[in-house]
């Protein structure tokens, strides 16, 4: 290959690429091989960044039309991140839909007793079991136009005990709000308020709230969004 | 008992429930075992990681969707 020269991409000769470029070996066969570049890698950061999108997915396999975030997988990266020097610090960034009730409480759990320091963004949305999640962090951005819903569970399937199934849906409510309630500035009175609204859903009852609303209800603690967040976290890791 | 809660109606996320799941072979992979479901070409798609270790969950070779050889080079 001659200097200066244009040569099609397609054309190029691997062994004529200067040194530095073929110690990214891996990037280069995962972009030949699967059309995709590698993420980065979790060590060459201090934080990590875990994404909840899509539904929560627990003990049941959702079908394939459904964006999932697994919570077996979640669960031992949590573990991982608790037990890794090298991470000093969690970013949690939600897109969900809502989900099981108990995977996701089980996430939040986990995130709200992590030693190290953890702030979450919601960027569209954070519905339903989400709110629990992003709540979960040590501190809460949500985006000027991402929104919350706040509804009540559902039984769906086969009911036999309509008195029982009544109660055990009262028990799981309490669990979530309880777990809400304790992680925010909200109280339990309001809570309950917006999820029992009848005015502003169709399909439901229930409230979303948006951006600034969520934080003047006490739901998240400030408006911003990527660069807040990440100068938060960077601040809480300094003092931690 | 799972319970879904979600602003997504029950009916869309629940659509093709009862069609055939797919098939998971179990394969190990450096001392962990890993569920995944054979593609096309030998391939197969990751979908669980069963590993004591946690930090095998932060490799992202074995994140959940990677492709990885169903059959391991000798």
């Amino acid at each position: 290959m001659m200097d200066g020269c244009l040569v099609p991409w397609g054309m190029v000769n691997y062994q004529e690429i200067p040194e530095e470029v073929s110690e990214q070996g891996n990037i280069v066969e995962s972009l030949k091989e699967l059309g995709e570049t590698s993420p980065a890698q979790v060590t060459d950061s201090n934080l990590f960044c875990l994404s909840i999108i899509g539904q929560i997915e627990g003990h049941i396999i959702l079908p394939p039309q459904n964006k999932t975030t697994k919570y077996e997988h979640v669960i031992p990266q949590l573990v991982a991140v608790e037990q890794n020097n090298s991470i000093e610090g969690l970013l949690l960034i939600l897109n969900t839909v809502g989900g099981d009730v108990e995977a996701g409480l089980a996430i939040a759990e986990m995130v709200a007793s992590l030693s190290k320091p953890t702030v979450s963004l919601v960027l569209g949305g954070g519905h339903s079991i989400g709110v629990p999640i992003a709540v979960s962090s040590d501190y809460t951005f949500i985006t000027e136009t991402a929104s919350m819903t706040i509804h009540p569970i559902r039984l769906t399937g086969l009911v036999i005990g309509v008195p029982q199934s009544f109660e055990y849906l009262e028990r799981m409510q309490e669990r979530v709000t309880r777990f809400v309630v304790s992680h925010s500035r909200v109280s339990e009175g309001v809570f309950r308020n917006l999820m029992l609204n009848t005015g502003e859903m169709a399909r439901d009852i229930g409230t979303t709230v948006v951006g600034r609303d969520a934080v003047d209800y006490g739901l998240a603690d400030q408006v911003g969004g990527l660069g807040e967040a990440m100068a938060k976290l960077q601040s809480l890791i300094a003092k931690h | 008992m799972s319970l879904l809660w979600s602003i997504v109606p029950t009916e869309l996320v629940y659509t093709n429930f009862y069609e055939q799941p797919p098939t998971l072979v179990e394969v190990q992979r450096g001392g962990v075992t890993m569920l995944v479901s054979p593609e096309q070409n030998g391939m197969a798609k990751m979908e669980r990681l069963i590993s004591p270790n946690p930090q095998d969950y932060l490799r992202k070779e074995w994140q959940p969707g990677t492709l990885i050889h169903l059959y391991e080079h000798r």
